[in-house]
């Protein structure tokens, strides 16, 4: 099998050590015993694998290497931010004190360069570290540049800044596999779908968010993302466009559930009210349902935490005046429990499909 | 399908940068190129500047537009509501509001606050019918003070209401709105006091005197609330920040640092520092 990407080279290094311990385990237990000539074989193929992973795709070899994989992708996430941070509050430090040509031409030439050198460091950086930094500033320069732009000349504000946004992220996030310029570039997708929406509807594009209908159409685009374009070689690419697909569903809900005067519908306040409380439950057992279907855990989760904060805001309602404190923590407790049981026999029945 | 390259990558991003900029200058040199469509000579009763003290990690200055309502509905107020009486319910409907309904019961009423606000134009007067008509009502205000406080000390008592009007209030007022800014301009066809910017409109239903339940509406935005200072205006502003840093008090005060500014406003409807100088 040829192997093309880092997640395929890290996954088949996986299971080499997965099985080299299995293997171990079992000559340590007289099970299985090869002779010297086969485990030099079997030993020297995989060395050979390992070494050409870790040459092209820069794999983590072993535990170790991998723990300290998470230290520096935490480490390039706080250098990122901070990078990106201290891009903007430089421009606002100076900025006043420059012309307007010089303005225009850093405040182009700035994300231009950054991004050229985010490209140039993605080809000689194998691990790809820098280049992810290298892309976030990048992202930070282009925000900043229409930001300014628009501060620069007065220019009335528009929703096209965020889909020029959502390009760039989207670009930068694909190019570089950085998982936080993905959730950037969907943030900016969603408001910007959901501020169209909201101008179909006749309403001026920055009140969007007082209709939390207008999100709807954000969060199916966001789920079938996934479902048609291909994410294989991105690794958690499909679990980030579904969990803010599901975001994007369960927190305007959440919203129109307690607060109905904010939905476009001229019917009974107290109708749409409970339509929405309903909706939640059965969007959030959907979601659970779908996420067990499809071996989903992130729609499971989301699903799960969604189902608990209508069940629990419900039961607010209900019983928060009337119920001493004492008892409508136990009820509470008591659903958690009840919901874990219910869980864990989905678990169990699950494990036996599989088998 | 297409293959997407390292090339194609570079060669999108390198276009998206280059042309989101050019539409964003494009837009700006529409903007201010020709001739304004309004010019208006406004001062720091009109152009409020920023809060500098603390701030010393942005450099850049903007003026904010303060602006006012021309009279209003509510009495409350007089001077200085976001409800204009012009904004009564046959402006509301021209501006596309579903007005048909009544406004008896409190479920009628919540169906008016229910509807969102709408993209409009506004005309803006600077210095013109309105502020005057506002100097008349300070004035009999001054008088019924003047009647209640007879025989308390002089020194007491705080700067009336004529004097705010005439030396510390704006002078500008939202005067009227329209969905089409040509027409707008045609009613108001003097550039050197009344602009034509973007704004937003929202209803409400308020309570008049008698208590009554009143249709109206309120301006809930003005597209060109901030105007940015050019570097070459820079001198004019930073003395007068810098002075009114030292003195907290200066903001609503007759001894605040003055200036003039020449505000224009483009194609675009977007306004621009043409000029400033201190008094």
């Amino acid at each position: 099998m040829t192997i093309t990407t880092k997640i395929e080279a890290q996954r088949r290094a996986d299971e080499i050590n997965i099985f080299q311990g299995e293997l171990e385990r079992l000559q340590q237990g007289g099970i299985l015993t090869l002779s010297e000539e086969q485990k030099h074989a079997v030993s020297t193929h995989h060395l050979a694998l390992l070494a050409d992973f870790s040459r092209a795709f820069d794999i983590d070899r072993n535990l170790s290497s991998r723990q300290l994989s998470t230290g520096m992708r935490i480490a390039s996430f706080l250098g990122a931010l901070a990078l990106a941070a201290s891009v903007f509050f430089l421009f606002y430090q100076f900025w006043g004190t420059l012309s307007t040509s010089a303005q225009v031409t850093i405040l182009v030439l700035a994300p231009l360069g950054t991004f050229l050198g985010t490209m140039w460091v993605q080809k000689v950086d194998a691990t790809g570290y820098f280049s992810k930094l290298a892309a976030m500033v990048s992202f930070a320069c282009f925000v900043l540049d229409i930001m300014m732009l628009g501060q620069i000349f007065n220019i009335t504000p528009s929703d096209n800044a965020l889909i020029v946004w959502a390009a760039f992220g989207l670009l930068l996030a694909y190019t570089c596999e950085l998982r936080l310029l993905l959730a950037a570039g969907i943030v900016c997708l969603i408001g910007f779908v959901s501020a169209r929406t909201g101008t179909w509807g006749g309403m001026y594009w920055l009140d969007f968010g007082q209709r939390p209908e207008n999100f709807f159409p954000a969060a199916l685009l966001l789920f079938l993302v996934p479902q048609f374009v291909p994410h294989q070689r991105f690794a958690g690419f499909a679990m980030l466009y579904r969990v803010f697909s599901l975001l994007a569903l369960f927190l305007p809900m959440l919203v129109l559930a307690n607060w109905e005067g904010s939905s476009y519908f001229d019917v009974d306040p107290v109708f749409i009210k409970h339509t929405y409380q309903v909706a939640g439950f059965l969007f959030s057992m959907a979601a659970i349902w779908l996420g067990i279907r499809h071996h989903w855990p992130e729609v499971v989760n989301t699903g799960v935490t969604f189902f608990v904060i209508f069940l629990y805001t419900k039961f607010y309602d209900w019983w928060w005046e009337s119920m001493p404190k004492y008892l409508f923590f136990l009820v509470l407790g008591l659903t958690a429990v009840l919901i874990l049981v219910i869980l864990k026999r989905v678990r169990a029945a699950q494990s036996g499909d599989l088998k | 399908m297409m293959n997407w390259t390292r090339r194609t990558t570079l060669i999108a991003g390198v276009a998206l940068i280059l042309l989101t900029n050019m539409a964003a200058l494009l837009g700006a040199a529409y903007n201010q190129g020709g001739e304004p469509t309004s010019t208006l000579q406004l001062s720091e009763r009109e152009l409020q500047l920023p809060y500098w003290r603390g701030n010393k990690d942005n450099s850049g200055i903007t003026l904010d537009l303060r602006w006012r309502s021309s009279g209003t509905s509510n009495t409350v107020s007089p001077y200085d509501d976001d409800d204009p009486a012009w904004l009564d319910k046959a402006k509301l409907a021209s501006l596309g509001f579903d007005v048909s309904m009544p406004i008896d019961t409190d479920p009628q009423r919540a169906i008016y606050r229910k509807q969102l606000s709408k993209p409009v134009f506004l005309a803006l007067e600077f210095d013109g019918p309105a502020y005057r008509h506002v100097i008349e009502l300070a004035k009999k205000r001054d008088a019924e003070d003047l009647e209640k406080n007879e025989g308390t000390d002089p020194k007491k008592v705080r700067p009336t209401a004529l004097s705010q009007e005439l030396n510390l209030a704006s002078r500008l007022f939202v005067v009227d709105a329209g969905l089409d800014s040509e027409k707008l301009r045609a009613k108001y066809p003097d550039t050197h006091h009344y602009c034509i910017v973007r704004g937003q409109i929202q209803p409400s239903v308020i309570r008049d005197e008698e208590k009554r339940p009143l249709m109206t509406g309120y301006i809930k935005d003005v597209a060109a609330q901030s105007i940015n200072v050019p570097l070459e205006f820079r001198h004019v502003f930073v003395p007068i920040l810098q002075k009114r840093n030292a003195n907290f008090a200066y903001e609503e005060n007759e001894k605040r640092p003055k200036f003039d500014a020449t505000v224009a406003f483009g194609k675009r409807l977007e306004p621009w520092l043409a000029a400033a100088s201190s008094k």
